[in-house]
């Protein structure tokens, strides 16, 4: 029994070697590691396609163009003969002749016109 | 007008259009998208002087990185590294991964991995070994059966911290066994272990899936051990 037991022990110690001199951090071994295993892969290929279909975008590209100002001012309006153009309204004068038993009566009377353009 | 002074304006007119905003933003992409990345690295001294563990870790076409040891639990090594990224192995089979853009979350009967019984022998007779497990992967790819072949056992040299170790080299050939939910064209690859004359795994490149990038590992503190 005794001699099973310093086997086993022995068997143990032999067993338990392979880990003994290796030396273990715990959270700490954060501290020791640097460098990335995670990190994504730059395909440089995929980027110079990337940035070529970037220049020819923006090469191709229009800017948007605001609506320009609408038709400008048409000719100024003009009255017949010698009327005034006032507030866009044309105002004539004409006399009108009223005769009645006693005598004639001469009455001016204005009008409104629209302009012509 | 001088020929020089138009020369001048017109060399002053191109310098401040490169300056403009999208100019500026082609040649800021332009420049990150080739800048040289380094691998992270340290000296034999450095690695002995190191009171954790460490080792450096290659993924894919990444820079190499440095990871240290944090546990060892149920024999099973944790490797963490500065992005919060862990790598859970058994006798440096990697058996399980964490913060990866994918992660292998489960493998099953790992207390048959070969790679507890190498290295058998340092004979150069190639000593076959089959074993085969289910793995669960991220992407809902899940009971996938794999089995694995060992089928070589070569002298090898392995170059680390400036130094040249006499290793042996186990190849692994792993084979899906069923078909994947997804386009596969390949359902197998290798795996490669290296281990010095003591019988320590020193270095080893893994792969958890055939289209998943490769993890080469190499144990830094158990070569600068070996120095000692």
């Amino acid at each position: 029994m005794k001699k099973i037991l310093i086997v086993a022990a022995a068997a143990l110690c032999f067993a338990g070697s392979s880990f003994a001199q290796e030396k273990t951090g715990g959270l700490d071994a954060l501290g020791s590691a640097f460098g990335a295993v995670a990190t994504p892969v730059i395909v440089v290929t995929a980027v110079g396609l990337g940035v070529l279909a970037a220049v020819v975008s923006n090469n191709r590209g229009n800017s948007k163009i605001e609506p320009g100002p609408g038709p400008g001012p048409g000719p100024d309006p003009t009255c017949s003969g010698s009327d005034p153009l006032v507030d866009g309204v044309c105002t004539g004068t004409t006399t009108t002749v009223t005769v009645s038993g006693t005598g004639t009566t001469t009455v001016p009377v204005t009008f409104t016109y629209l302009p012509t353009v | 007008m001088n020929v020089k002074i138009i020369t001048l304006i017109a060399l002053i007119l191109i310098l401040i259009s490169g300056c403009s905003g999208t100019y500026q933003a082609y040649y800021q992409t332009l420049k990150i998208a080739f800048a040289e990345q380094n691998d992270a690295k340290l000296t034999l001294m450095e690695v002995q002087q190191s009171d954790i563990d460490v080792m450096s870790v290659k993924r894919g076409k990444r820079p190499a990185a440095i990871m240290a040891l944090a546990y060892i639990e149920n024999s099973q090594h944790k490797w963490v590294s500065s992005d919060n990224t862990m790598l859970i192995m058994d006798k440096g089979r990697i058996i399980r991964t964490i913060g990866l853009n994918e992660n292998l979350l489960y493998s099953s009967n790992t207390n048959f991995d070969p790679l507890k019984s190498l290295p058998s022998h340092s004979n150069d007779k190639p000593k076959q070994q089959r074993w085969s497990r289910i793995v669960d992967r991220t992407g809902d790819e899940y009971s996938y059966p794999i089995e694995s072949i060992f089928s070589q056992a070569s002298p090898d040299t392995v170059q680390a911290l400036s130094l040249n170790i006499e290793a042996i080299l186990y190849v692994e050939t792993l084979n899906y066994k069923a078909p994947a939910n997804y386009l596969r064209l390949n359902n197998s690859w290798q795996n490669y272990f290296w281990y010095a004359k003591n019988g320590e795994l020193i270095k080893s490149i893994q792969k958890v899936s055939p289209l998943s990038e490769s993890l080469g590992i190499t144990y830094l503190s158990r070569i600068a051990r070996l120095n000692q």
